[in-house]
């Protein structure tokens, strides 16, 4: 080989066989992530706990009188992603869709948010739906979507440089909360987009909260015609629904 | 050649629109990128099995931080960056380690056994152990040229220094090979 020609070599692999990765590290790479993800979230929520059980525990120590709080009217119970998953999937099962986000809507039924990735029509799907109880088990009920296409690197360096409102989509959906106000789901694509504005025709400006590590936002908004409503993006972190 | 370059350029705008991986897409981009980022992490380590923790660790980072992936860069350029960064907190904390014995905790899951025997089978390319006789910092510019063909503005975005000094390591380290060649004929 002559001298000066190492670029060849160094540009094949150090080893006659290529390490290869295993199936066991696959699965401990996935394991880890998961666990990653639940050590994020359990990290988020220690603090607020905490501190919590100390102002109980703190409240009980002196005995004040409100600490006897009416017994609540029995709630649904919030279930683990993955046994939504299962129960969206038993109704609905020719997706691969991941849960993005569910909360109590009312005592009977619980908003879920999911993520459907079409390979296929290089798209992502966003569903909003509700798990409904009735006797005694869960229904998934797909109420609304929205989709957003999947976006080459070109595209997305434009849109950043054109502005961020005309990446923004939406859709409302037939489902009211305990209020009666509608559902609206949207998209934005804007990594510093945290929350949107939804403003009315009487400059009355409700927040959507955009859930974190997602592209999807989501309000409830009063009962008024949608042409009404004005929607801009804002990176203010919402706290609160 | 042409529709392959279509699908990998598929395959990263749609990375570039997913915010969290499903078992799906992480089966799919640690097949495709795992030798690449292996070899790196070889390169920056000199060692399988730190190698191994080291790609190992670059998935998992990457996987929990997908939504930072814009496709601003490549896929490959994005998890060669995790994949340095790993490697240096590894080089510190494994020469830490050294100072102050420590149990490390092993997350490869590989036996000594099973790296022995794929290890025994393969042989190393005599000119990459001239390669990785150089200090880091040559071996790695020189590397990331030739090997992953990144360019002098690119490596010296990569590892956070000036052109400049990119273009004296790659001549030093081009110069050093040269030489090791020579003796080696």
């Amino acid at each position: 080989m002559p001298v000066t020609n190492f670029e060849d070599s160094l540009r094949r692999e150090p080893y006659t066989e290529p390490r290869r990765v295993t199936g066991q590290q696959i699965e401990q790479i996935k394991e880890r992530v998961a666990q990653g993800e639940r050590k994020k979230f359990h990290f988020k929520w220690v603090i607020p706990v905490l501190l919590s059980l100390t102002v109980l525990s703190g409240v009980s120590w002196f005995n004040l009188p409100f600490m006897q709080l009416p017994k609540a009217a029995e709630s649904i119970k919030m279930p683990s992603d993955e046994r939504t998953l299962r129960i969206i999937n038993k109704f609905d099962p020719d997706k691969t869709r991941s849960i993005i986000h569910q909360e109590l809507l009312n005592n009977r039924e619980i908003l879920v948010l999911t993520k459907v990735i079409k390979s296929d029509e290089k798209t992502t799907l966003w569903e909003a739906g509700v798990l409904n109880e009735e006797d005694d088990s869960l229904r998934w009920l797909k109420k609304g979507e929205v989709t957003t296409p999947f976006i080459s690197r070109e595209q997305y360096a434009k849109l950043a440089e054109k502005g961020i409102t005309d990446t923004l989509t939406h859709a409302f959906v037939p489902l009211r909360d305990a209020n009666g106000r509608t559902l609206v789901i949207g998209t934005s694509i804007d990594p510093h987009t945290n929350s949107i504005d939804i403003t009315d025709s009487n400059n009355n400006v409700y927040k959507a909260k955009k859930i974190q590590t997602s592209f999807l936002w989501y309000a409830f908004l009063p009962e008024k015609q949608k042409s009404e409503y004005r929607y801009e993006p804002s990176r203010e972190v919402v706290t609160r629904k | 050649m042409k529709t392959a370059g279509a699908a990998n350029a598929a395959q990263e705008d749609y990375l570039a629109t997913l915010v969290s991986a499903g078992p799906m897409e992480i089966e799919m981009i640690i097949a495709k990128y795992w030798t690449d980022i292996w070899n790196y992490a070889f390169v920056l380590t000199k060692k399988h099995d730190l190698a191994d923790d080291v790609a190992q660790d670059t998935f998992v980072q990457a996987f929990l931080r997908l939504d930072k992936f814009r496709g601003q860069s490549s896929v490959k350029t994005w998890l060669l960056k995790i994949c340095h960064n790993v490697a240096m907190n590894q080089l510190k904390s494994a020469f830490l380690r050294k100072i102050f014995p420590v149990a490390a905790v092993r997350h490869s899951g590989q036996s000594a056994s099973a790296e022995s025997v794929f290890f025994a089978k393969t042989k190393l390319d005599e000119v990459w152990e001239n390669m990785l006789e150089l200090p880091l910092k040559h071996r790695e510019v020189l590397i990331l040229e030739i090997k992953y063909e990144l360019s002098i503005a690119d490596i010296a975005d990569f590892l956070g220094i000036a052109e400049g000094t990119v273009k004296s390591r790659l001549h030093r380290a081009k110069a050093k090979m040269r030489m090791k060649r020579k003796e080696e004929e």
